[in-house]
């Protein structure tokens, strides 16, 4: 049962210490429960979207935002692993839509289980942000 | 400044989204990037990464990175708390905690990042390395403050620990150590020109096993206490390492540096010093009152935000307690007009 906020826009530090620690396209900002009352900057920034993972543990989904650290335990990058926001975005208009996604519509995904190994992760929705501003 | 607000009907729903939505350059932004903390609380169980990291922002002394609460959202706000007890109560005002998995709750990796009157709980249950509130463990940052919050953890890791480059500062704060075994209260080992200012370190009384020592200074260089408190039960040694300058400090280890004095009565100082029943505010007539040093640069208001002196002279550590004739803070909700009291 969780949401995940997800950035899909590079955020770039010209410094190359500080981009490091700054996230990327598929970099997963928060895990959130089914249900989560996101507010409106949260679904209308276009350089994020929400991906909903129905019935499906926060546990499972806890690694992707796991940070990168050194051996002395320091942070060297912000997230270990990514979300593979693309090949997951083109598997639901492969399995939904002939069209491109419009912003605010959803797509409903295929099982992900062959590429994560888990059994039981279903179905994702990515929630596109409304780009237009709501009369 | 370029305040939002985090939380149920807030700019941002969680602290991860407030902090992820700061400019890479915060300096070009020609602002502050100031997050208002609702007064919720913010809880994860079980994970292995902190609940939030700042970090990856340029940031110089007038732009900055700080998160604070809203107005009237804080513990110091609440209309009861100068009868409170003075301690983590997600009840009294906005708060962050983490309960299980095995890391800490605020990371701290960016330079002046500023922090303030907030409630941060971390109970891990794993094996973790950091401690738990509060980690700056980098070393690459400063000009870091921390001011007037309330840190607790259960565990026998540190409540906080700042390994700053350059001068950084921790003030008017509560860290409660409540952990079995641990190994101290607070560390800023291989840091560099730390200050603390009126805080009260404390280790609960009833503990089987006390920590090793309250206060790991190892390899710090410019350190610097002023009216700190450090009260640790049956620990008998307050620092790791002799260096350092202390002033006007109180403890109650027999251990101390020179400008602690030592051997104080921990039950005499402050309101209750057991976990369960934990209260941090100064006893009247305990030997926290008036004895601290003048210092309106750094205190001149007490975590509650009551000015100080209220006696004679300034406390010791992080409550002033209220003295005949001197002046209370009325907490801003009750400034309504029409309000009679």
């Amino acid at each position: 049962m969780a949401e995940m906020l997800v950035r899909i826009v590079d955020k770039i530090n010209p410094d190359p210490k500080l981009d490091l620690l700054c996230r990327k396209r598929g970099d997963v900002v928060c895990i959130m429960p089914d249900g989560h009352g996101w507010s409106e900057a949260e679904i209308t920034n276009p350089e994020w979207t929400i991906v909903k993972f129905p019935g499906v543990s926060r546990d499972k989904l806890d690694h992707f935002i796991h940070v990168d650290r050194n051996q002395d335990g320091k942070l060297i990058r912000r997230c270990a692993n990514s979300f593979d926001i693309d090949t997951h975005e083109q598997r639901a208009q492969a399995r939904t839509l002939a069209a491109p996604l419009q912003p605010g519509e959803e797509a409903i995904g295929v099982s992900l289980a062959s590429e994560w190994g888990e059994s039981d992760i279903q179905t994702m929705t990515i929630v596109k942000p409304a780009l237009e501003q709501k009369s | 400044m370029t305040d939002k607000t985090i939380g149920t009907g807030g700019d941002y729903s969680t602290l991860q989204a407030w902090e992820d939505a700061k400019p890479a350059d915060i300096v070009g932004s020609g602002s502050i990037w100031r997050g208002l903390q609702k007064n919720q609380n913010f809880d994860v169980t079980g994970s292995v990464t902190p609940i939030l990291v700042i970090a990856g922002s340029t940031t110089d002394a007038t732009h900055y990175t700080e998160l604070t609460t809203e107005t009237g959202a804080s513990f110091r706000d609440n209309a009861s708390v100068q009868s409170n007890a003075l301690k983590y109560n997600a009840s009294n005002g906005a708060s962050i905690s983490q309960d299980g998995g095995s890391a800490n709750v605020i990371e701290i990796e960016e330079n002046f990042f500023r922090m303030s009157k907030l409630q941060v709980k971390g109970t891990p249950t794993g094996g973790s390395n950091y401690p738990t509130c509060f980690d700056g463990l980098s070393g690459t940052y400063g000009g870091v403050i921390i001011d007037g919050c309330i840190f607790e953890t259960h565990n026998t890791n540190y409540v906080g620990r700042l390994q700053c480059a350059s001068a950084s500062v921790l003030k008017n704060c509560v860290l409660a150590q409540l952990g079995e075994s641990a190994g101290a209260i607070f560390g800023c080992s291989f840091s560099t020109n730390l200050a603390t200012y009126n805080n009260s370190f404390v280790a609960a009384d009833d503990l089987t096993t006390p920590p090793a020592n309250l206060f790991n200074n190892d390899f710090a260089s410019g350190y610097t206490s002023k009216n700190d408190a450090w009260y640790g039960g049956g620990t008998t040694t307050l620092r790791t390492s002799s260096n350092g300058t202390w002033t006007t400090g109180f403890s109650d280890c027999s251990t101390v540096p020179t400008g602690v004095t030592g051997s104080g009565s921990f039950s005499g100082a402050f309101q209750n010093v057991n976990a369960s029943t934990q209260d941090w505010r100064a006893k009247t007539g305990g030997n926290l009152i008036d004895n601290g040093t003048t210092d309106s640069t750094n205190a001149p208001v007490d975590i509650a935000g009551t000015s100080r002196p209220s006696g004679s002279a300034y406390d010791i550590g992080a409550w002033e307690l209220v003295q005949a004739g001197g002046s209370v803070r009325i907490p801003a909700l009750l400034f309504m007009e029409g309000y009679t009291g």
